[in-house]
């Protein structure tokens, strides 16, 4: 049967959308209305949840990490904002905030020494021992460690974790004044993974498949801002060569300053 | 998770950095190159103040490190030196007691054509504070006298020669603690009255 083709078709089929744009919006209306609802008893909850365990969050890594992940399978992320709601109320984001700034402050105090790259093994250890005295029985896990450089990322791409081999505290951790580039990632990375702490351009163009000049220009920055050093010696064969090292790879930056 | 003290070396991060085979190597990036130099400075004072020692010549055995095979060339010896001398942990031990005018202009590095150097391996006016306390003990400092042989006998001068008691006598004069009375031939220290 041929559809029908004329003025009549036009209203009717005007006059059922408007109902379908009604009915939606009433249905759109109910639903904000109940999700409103939901999310103020889902709030309510999760601040009676984190004042009950407030104590726990501050100190057991194992509960805030859990927590964490129970945020996010409900799809919140107390982490992602770093003001308002879930900072103020859940005091979780202030426990991570505040390791934030421990670990700025940590690897800045001795970037003199490594330009502001060291392992996460050193990282952990100077934090561990200048826990508040509060929080003595209390430890601080690699996963708040991530947790915590997660957080700085809306403030730049000053900071962060440069993975180099399955043994997770033998990664990097880097915090420096502007940006790492990611050349300069890529050629840390390159680096940690080798096992060793320095390396000659020659290597680095093997490893990386770079040509040389790309190697070279990476290296450059790193030595400006003072991650890298350079020594220049004579091989077994008596051909001078240069060899550049990573302080933060070499020496153990565990240490205090003096 | 490992503990604490399984990460941590016996080495002080002082020490490691002498294993560091950059350390032997003048750095291009100029606080790379102050941060070296505040190394070797502080390597030579921990050196130095164990056996008393005053004068760094340029074969200094602190200069070669065995263990990793590095030593420091005569370029870098230069660097050095003209860094202690221009930031007073030393003198050139053949020029007089007071340290060069630094002028900007000036290229010439002041530790070129430096064959040693004396050194402080605590800062001068420390070395002022012992000279003030030895007057004090020995009830000098009000107008008494002693002789250069005098105070080198004392034991907190352990290592010290006449040439480095004049050097810092003759600097000490500037705190009005002291004045130095000197042999006819205008070098030798005949004795020196505190006050």
């Amino acid at each position: 049967m041929r559809r029908r083709v004329g003025v009549a078709s036009v209203v009717n089929g005007k006059a059922s959308d408007h109902l379908f744009t009604k009915k939606s919006s009433e249905i759109d209306q109910n639903a904000v209305g109940k999700l409103g609802a939901n999310l103020d008893e889902l709030k309510e909850k999760l601040k009676w949840f984190a004042s009950k365990h407030q104590l726990e969050l501050q100190t057991d890594a194992a509960f805030r990490n859990e927590f964490l992940t129970m945020c996010k399978s409900i799809g919140v992320d107390p982490l992602a904002s770093s003001k308002g709601y879930w900072t103020k109320y859940l005091g979780v984001g202030t426990y991570y905030y505040t390791l934030a700034v421990q670990i700025i402050e940590t690897i800045l105090s001795g970037a003199d020494r490594h330009g502001g790259v060291m392992l996460l093994r050193d990282l952990w250890i100077r934090l561990e021992r200048h826990r508040p005295k509060f929080l003595r029985d209390s430890h601080i896990s690699f996963d708040d460690i991530f947790h915590a450089l997660k957080m700085m990322k809306p403030v730049g791409k000053g900071c962060g974790y440069i993975k180099t081999s399955s043994h997770i505290d033998q990664g990097l951790v880097y915090c420096v004044p502007e940006e790492m580039k990611q050349d300069q990632t890529l050629l840390l990375k390159a680096v940690g993974e080798s096992g060793k702490s320095y390396f000659k351009i020659e290597d680095m163009i093997d490893t990386l498949g770079w040509r040389g000049s790309r190697v070279k220009t990476a290296v450059d920055q790193l030595i400006r801002d003072g991650i890298a050093w350079v020594e220049t010696g004579a091989d077994a064969t008596g051909r001078q060569c240069v060899h550049y090292w990573l302080p933060g790879l070499f020496l153990n930056n565990s240490f205090e300053d003096d | 998770m490992e503990s604490i003290e399984s990460g941590s070396q016996s080495k002080n991060w002082i020490e490691q950095f002498y294993n560091f085979p950059p350390l032997f190597t003048l750095q291009p990036n100029p606080s790379s190159r102050k941060r070296q130099f505040e190394v070797w400075t502080k390597l030579l004072q921990t050196h130095c103040s164990k056996s008393n020692q005053f004068i760094i010549t340029r074969t200094e055995a602190l200069f070669t490190n065995n263990e990793i095979s590095r030593d420091l060339s005569e370029e870098f010896i230069t660097e050095l030196f003209s860094y202690l001398i221009d930031n007073d942990h030393g003198v050139p031990s053949k020029g007089g007691g007071s340290p060069k005018p630094k002028s900007k202009e000036e290229k010439h590095l002041s530790g070129q054509g430096v064959d040693s150097l004396i050194f402080w391996f605590i800062p001068r006016e420390r070395w002022y504070e012992r000279l003030y306390e030895y007057a004090k003990t020995n009830g000098l400092q009000k107008g008494g006298i002693a002789t250069a042989f005098e105070i080198l006998e004392d034991q907190a001068f352990t290592g010290m020669d006449e040439r480095v008691l004049t050097i810092l006598l003759n600097g000490m004069m500037s705190t009005r603690k002291c004045e130095v009375m000197l042999a006819n031939d205008g070098i030798t220290i005949d004795g020196v009255k505190f006050f």
